[in-house]
């Protein structure tokens, strides 16, 4: 794996590349979810790259502003900035290396920025929604009904009078007033007009997912559901302090994207 | 500024060196490295490294978070047999890479959890090692820790007869450490630990123990000086943060051990001009 940073200087991106081991055109963005489930899909997200690379792909996964490693703090992330480096990795990859094919993965709130961006870019031709947010409110509802996760702080005051409205924090990661509206918003809807497209849940029961199913039916995206039960990546293992490894699922998409 | 590295056998291991902007890293300050907390990536706990390590990098320290072997970015360890010692070998690796990257001389050993038991390994196995900060490190029981300990929980007896339990373990395998009460770590001796202690303290090595409330090992502020009492305190500071938790989650928590850290950090190894924090308000003065 290469690590480097990319994009304008200020504003500097992580990124992670794998490359194959042989000639290939073929690559794929990797999309985190956010917060401490990005903490914990860390862990899976590398094992799933060193799969795609194998595979045969040119892999890139990095980390959106204001998280991981890139510039910002977590009080600078938006949707609509996340949605940005998204496509500023798709241009990356294939500035790094020729590609004649591009997908996206995007687990959970990423599954929601892949979804969007893959419906805007031509050049995206697969994506893989994996557990996917497509209900913002019920997402919302996840993250703050948890005890003891969701905190506000004095720490906050200035940055609260600049958004016209509380910031939580939640395990350590800012929830904006702006952020949580652009969450809201998030529909199944959204999920309209995309190209081939895997939905893998491992979480969920594939009747969980039935509004999403329909939504990509009425939108005559060209997909297939597939469920795959396994440890969660997104979830934290109190016994390891990271999300697990769901092998099953992690090679479903690789065969699937090869 | 941000600099994202490989190094290390075939390059597998990954880091990121934070260097100061403005100002070229203090050539006689240690360099910081940040060691993985359990299984969480070189970011840290709720993104809690890369915070530290810009707020230090601010006060002129470079600072590098890196992974080990099999953890987060950095590939599995090349050879089946590696074991207890790898974290070792890959430590070892990093301040071999900082010494050719960045011209690091002297190292300051940080970590959580595991990576305090890591920083405590390599301060006693390298001389380059003058300092270490160590968040809930290694912890013994003490008469004032199973007091508190049974008193809090007095209602229940399971603590009682794990107790016994765990004693009974400790006489059949005397030469094993002694895994405290409610927690599923375990620790070396504790005449080794001691030993090694005084050993780095005649060193010179400077060590910031910080022990969180989340941990049950570790539940009041004397709690280090009862542990080890021939330990000579004058290169040792020990904090107890007991509102805390184990990996600093709340935002209030954090900010005031990066406070604690960045402070401790400049008053022992910034010694010969005073220092202004990033905000251009004088923070200390030595």
């Amino acid at each position: 794996m290469i690590p480097f940073y990319f994009g304008p200087s200020a504003n500097e991106l992580f990124g992670a590349y794998d490359s194959p081991s042989g000639v290939s055109y073929r690559g794929v963005v990797l999309c985190y979810p956010w917060g401490q489930e990005y903490l914990c899909a860390h862990r899976a997200f590398a094992v799933l790259a060193r799969q795609l690379a194998e595979a045969g792909h040119h892999v890139l996964r990095f980390d959106y502003y204001g998280t991981g490693d890139s510039a910002g703090t977590g009080l600078e992330g938006s949707l609509s900035r996340w949605r940005r480096d998204v496509e500023l990795s798709l241009d990356e990859i294939q500035a790094m290396v020729e590609l004649r094919s591009v997908a996206l993965v995007g687990l959970r709130l990423g599954a929601a920025l892949a979804a969007w961006v893959a419906r805007e870019r031509r050049d995206v031709d697969r994506v893989v929604l994996w557990d996917p947010v497509f209900d913002g409110n019920a997402y919302l509802d996840e993250l703050l009904d948890k005890p003891g996760h969701v905190t506000t702080s004095t720490a906050y005051r200035e940055d609260e009078a600049r958004e016209g409205g509380e910031i939580y924090d939640v395990l350590g990661f800012p929830l904006t007033p702006t952020l949580r509206e652009a969450i809201r918003k998030i529909r199944p809807v959204e999920y309209s007009e995309l190209p081939r497209t895997m939905l893998l849940s491992t979480l969920d029961t594939r009747a969980g997912h039935a509004p999403l199913i329909a939504a990509l039916e009425t939108g005559k995206v060209d997909h297939t559901a597939e469920h795959v039960a396994g440890p969660i990546a997104w979830l934290e293992d109190r016994e390891f302090g990271s999300g697990g490894i769901p092998v099953q699922g992690l090679r479903r998409i690789a065969q699937w994207l090869s | 500024m941000d600099r994202a590295y490989a190094f290390g056998p075939g390059r597998g291991l990954i880091g990121v060196l934070t260097t100061p902007d403005s100002a070229p890293a203090r050539g006689d300050s240690p360099t910081v490295i940040l060691l993985n907390a359990g299984l969480v990536h070189h970011v840290g706990p709720h993104r809690l490294y890369v915070e530290l390590a810009r707020q230090l990098a601010a006060l002129g320290f470079s600072v590098f978070r890196f992974d080990l072997s099999g953890i987060g970015d950095s590939e599995p360890p090349r050879r089946e047999a590696a074991s207890d010692d790898q974290p070792v070998a890959d430590i070892f690796a990093a301040m071999n890479f900082l010494e050719a990257k960045a011209r690091s001389r002297t190292y300051v050993l940080m970590g959580l959890c595991s990576g305090a038991d890591n920083s405590h390994r390599l301060a006693v196995a390298d001389e380059r090692v003058v300092g270490a900060v160590l968040l809930d490190g290694y912890a013994y029981g003490t008469l004032g820790y199973y007091a508190r300990y049974y008193w809090q929980g007095v209602l229940r007896p399971d603590r009682g007869v794990r107790f016994i339990k765990r004693k009974l373990a400790a006489l059949l395998n005397p030469g094993e450490g002694e895994a405290m009460p409610g927690f599923a770590r375990s620790f070396p001796p504790k005449k080794k630990i001691e030993r090694e202690l005084e050993q780095l303290v005649a060193r010179g090595v400077r060590l910031y123990f910080i022990y969180s409330g989340g941990v049950d090992y570790y539940l009041y502020q004397r709690q280090f000086t009862d542990m080890f009492p021939s330990v000579r305190n004058g290169m040792i500071r020990v904090d107890y943060f007991r509102e805390a938790n184990h990996t600093y989650s709340l935002l209030e928590h954090r900010a005031k051990l990066i406070d604690a850290i960045t402070r401790w950090l400049s008053e022992a190894f910034v010694t010969d001009r005073d220092w202004t924090d990033a905000r251009g308000e004088q923070a200390l003065t030595t």
